[in-house]
């Protein structure tokens, strides 16, 4: 049965290959209008590329011989007749309106019927929103730009300056570190200023673009309805000049796709409301004020969040730059306390820096979360937040990917939680890539439930009621054997580089087996036929809980000692992230491949 | 976890292909490595040369070996299998992977060829899900015209694609 599909294909290949041809003069509208030219694009990071409108290949699916051809064209002929003739490179969206009734019934329809004349029924309505002009940046908004911009580059490179500041290896090493970073400091004061001068965007035919670049010019179309998630952020300098910076994220590329820094809140509110008209946004009618509140953070949540937010590793890096400052500074005081160090000495300082880092951590989510709200519009999540800098992220429901509960144990013992709503868009924020789109940092661990349930309404689940499935129980045995192993590497490490403490380290073993139980019996794992629900973990538990229908490919991993143990993993992986079960019986995972691929 | 009667197997000529491009690996980069290493060491650590000599020899020897037997279990750990809602592909030999990818889902279809590969009149198909920038299922070692009907059959299908 194959081997006959196959020869039709191999005909059916040439046939579409003519009509290409003979249709040459809509297919390149369509094609021209819809993808940037791919060499403007000048960023790096660019991944395969994969056709951004699966709708464009099916309509040259549908193209099947001449015949069909020529009764489409008619038809789009007619459309465009009873439409609006005036409005230009109408034709491919017709194209896609007309291609729905008009199809071979032999060939199953991707979509059902309704949803497609529906998504044509969209590009009617997308021909009728008006066209706005080529808009630029607000003029004020370079001035507001330069040193905050400039300011983070400086920051970022910090250890650049600490080179500067404390001077290494006399004066001409400094003189270059001061060099270095004053040109990443004017590259970035460039790039404000080509982004605020060459910066154009509109809306033309229901899609944003945006055109921007000197040398290097990039021009961007984006489809409404492919927007992730947008985020409208506010500095102090923004608030003062009444502007505000637009954050577009679409799915696939690493950068913000769409960047505006800065647009008047007017001109920002405008915008918004026209994407949101045809795309996944909120609509604009959803004013804040209708939509229901879903969290708030009082700030004593805030500094809560923040004293639990920091772990051993920022305290070891303190120190550990601590101790090089000291070194730079003053050698010989710094060998002499190295060497001298008691071990009341170590721990007071491990303490010194718990507290610093802890009050740094207090108040930078005091800065970051003030104010923090969360809210849940008609068919989008918004939440806003910010003491100084104020963000405001909107995620279209139907664009979440997964959900995160992240619990680690001293937030969990006062009886809170962290919900992360990823999307398909990998924002960089600040040269940092966000963990996720949207974060609710402290909610209580009795409403997690109810949140998660906001952000994936299809799961139709709540782990925190529903019992999990336990992970196999031997997996706790493989678990056990690793985490002995892990403990004896450092055992033996501390038996070779400490000398009077040595025989602390012998607590290690038991410490890590007590501690593989402990991860082994909070694991857990749920499927049901809306929702996959993962948790792993005890010292960090997280939970993660995505919708069936976002699913994009399943997975089965064995290593030789799961094998051994008849014990195997699934690894579910949507748009942007994946997700791996706790290890499964080789029942469990038949069954579970068995029931994805339904 | 795969029907092994239902499944399909690549094609036998990818054994001898993976061997020579393990061989060819091996010759370029793993022998010239070690024999450095073993000079390395002899020269910096002042080990025997002979006892050295020996045991790049040996490891030599045993990459070869290796070169040329473990393509062998990797063919037969390959199967893969299109089904009414997805592929599944089968691969691994110690670490053993089974992947299902719904047909619904896949962004597209690639079909790639190496010089190599051409010689022997093969194919690597890859099939890309909206999931991530690598591959979510690649099946080497098809013969040319199995991973062409296997792109236009895959390809083919659309659907919701869930992003």
């Amino acid at each position: 049965m194959m081997g006959s599909e196959g020869d039709d294909k191999v005909g059916e290949t040439t046939d579409v290959m003519a009509i290409d041809e003979l249709s040459g003069a809509d297919q390149p509208t369509e094609e021209a209008r819809r993808e940037p030219p791919a060499p403007l694009d000048d960023s790096p990071t660019r991944p395969i590329p994969r056709p951004a409108q699966p709708t464009i290949s099916m309509v040259t699916h549908r193209l099947q011989n001449p015949e069909d051809t020529v009764g489409i064209h008619l038809k789009e002929l007619d459309t465009v007749g009873i439409h609006l003739e005036s409005v230009e490179e109408t034709l491919g969206v017709h194209l896609r309106e007309t291609d729905a009734p008009g199809t071979d019934p032999s060939i199953a329809l991707p979509q059902p019927l309704d949803t497609l004349v529906a998504s044509g029924m969209l590009e009617a309505e997308t021909v009728l929103t008006p066209d706005t002009p080529w808009k630029g940046l607000h003029p004020v908004s370079l001035a507001v730009n330069l040193l905050p911009r400039a300011w983070s580059t400086v920051r970022s490179m910090w250890p650049f300056l600490l080179f500067v500041v404390v001077g290494g290896e006399g004066v001409g090493m400094r003189f270059v570190d001061l060099l270095v970073v004053l040109i990443f400091a004017l590259a970035s004061v460039w790039n404000t200023f080509i982004h605020w001068a060459t910066l154009r965007y509109r809306i033309n035919n229901g899609r944003l673009e945006i055109n921007s670049g000197l040398l290097n010019r990039r021009s961007r179309t984006i489809d409404p309805a492919r927007i992730q998630n947008m985020e409208l952020v506010q500095n102090l300098f923004h608030s003062w000049a009444g502007l505000v910076e637009l954050r577009i994220d679409t799915a696939g590329e690493q950068n913000t796709e769409g960047l505006l820094s800065a647009l008047s809140v007017e001109d920002a509110t405008v915008l918004r409301d026209e994407l949101a008209r045809v795309g996944s946004l909120a609509s604009a009618k959803d004013d804040e004020n209708q939509g229901t509140p879903v969290v708030t953070m009082g700030l004593a949540e805030i500094l809560a969040f923040g004293l639990t937010q920091r772990t051993i590793g920022t305290v070891a890096v303190i120190t550990a730059v601590g101790l090089e400052f000291m070194n730079q500074a003053s050698p010989e005081v710094a060998r002499d306390v190295t060497v001298n160090m008691q071990p009341t000495m170590i721990i007071a300082a491990f303490m010194l820096a718990f507290v610093g880092s802890w009050a740094v951590s207090a108040l930078t989510s005091i800065f970051r979360f003030f104010d923090f709200r969360m809210i849940r519009l008609s068919d989008a999540i918004r939440t806003t937040q910010g003491l100084t800098t104020k963000r405001k992220v909107e995620i279209p429901l139907s664009k979440v990917q997964m959900v995160r509960t992240d619990e680690p144990l001293m937030r969990r013992l006062m009886g809170y939680g962290t919900v992360l709503i990823e999307t398909a868009g990998l924002g960089v924020v600040e040269g940092q890539v966000r963990q996720a789109e949207g974060m609710i940092p402290m909610v209580e661990s009795d409403e997690l439930g109810r949140v998660t349930a906001t952000a994936v309404p299809h799961a139709k689940v709540d782990p925190w009621v529903s019992p999990l499935k336990p992970a196999h129980p031997r997996s706790l045995y493989r678990a056990m054997i690793g985490s002995s192993f892990r403990g004896i590497v450092i055992v033996a490490l501390g038996f070779v580089f400490l000398d009077s403490l040595k025989w602390f380290t012998l607590a290690v073993l038991p410490l890590a087996l007590i501690g593989a139980w402990l991860d082994w019996a909070k694991q857990g794992w749920l499927v049901t036929p809306t929702s996959i629900v993962s948790r792993r973990g005890f010292f960090n538990r997280r939970t993660f809980i995505l919708s069936r229908d976002k699913l994009q490919s399943v997975h089965v991993v064995q290593g030789p000692f799961m094998r051994l143990h008849g014990l195997s993993r699934l690894v579910v992986r949507v748009a942007g992230s994946q997700v791996s079960l706790p290890e499964t019986g080789e029942r469990d995972t038949a069954w579970l491949l068995a029931e994805m691929a339904r | 976890m795969l029907d092994a009667n239902a499944a399909l197997r690549l094609d036998p000529g990818t054994v001898m292909l993976w061997r020579l491009q393990r061989v060819i690996r091996l010759t370029l980069v793993g022998i010239p490595t070690l024999i450095a290493l073993g000079i390395a060491a002899s020269t910096m650590l002042g080990i025997r040369g002979d006892l050295i000599a020996v045991l790049v020899m040996t490891l030599i020897a045993m990459n070869i070996v290796f070169a040329l037997f473990w393509p062998a279990l990797e063919y037969n750990a390959y199967r893969y299998m299109v089904r009414d809602q997805d592929l599944l592909v089968q691969s691994g030999v110690l670490f053993r992977r089974w992947s299902s990818i719904p047909h619904n889902r896949i962004q597209h279809v690639d079909t790639r060829q190496g010089p190599l590969e051409r010689v022997f009149g093969l194919s690597r198909l890859l099939v890309f899900t909206a999931a991530g920038m690598s591959a979510d299922g690649s099946i080497p070692g098809l013969r040319t015209d199995e991973a062409e009907r296997l792109r236009d059959l895959l390809s083919r299908r659309g659907g919701d694609d869930g992003v």
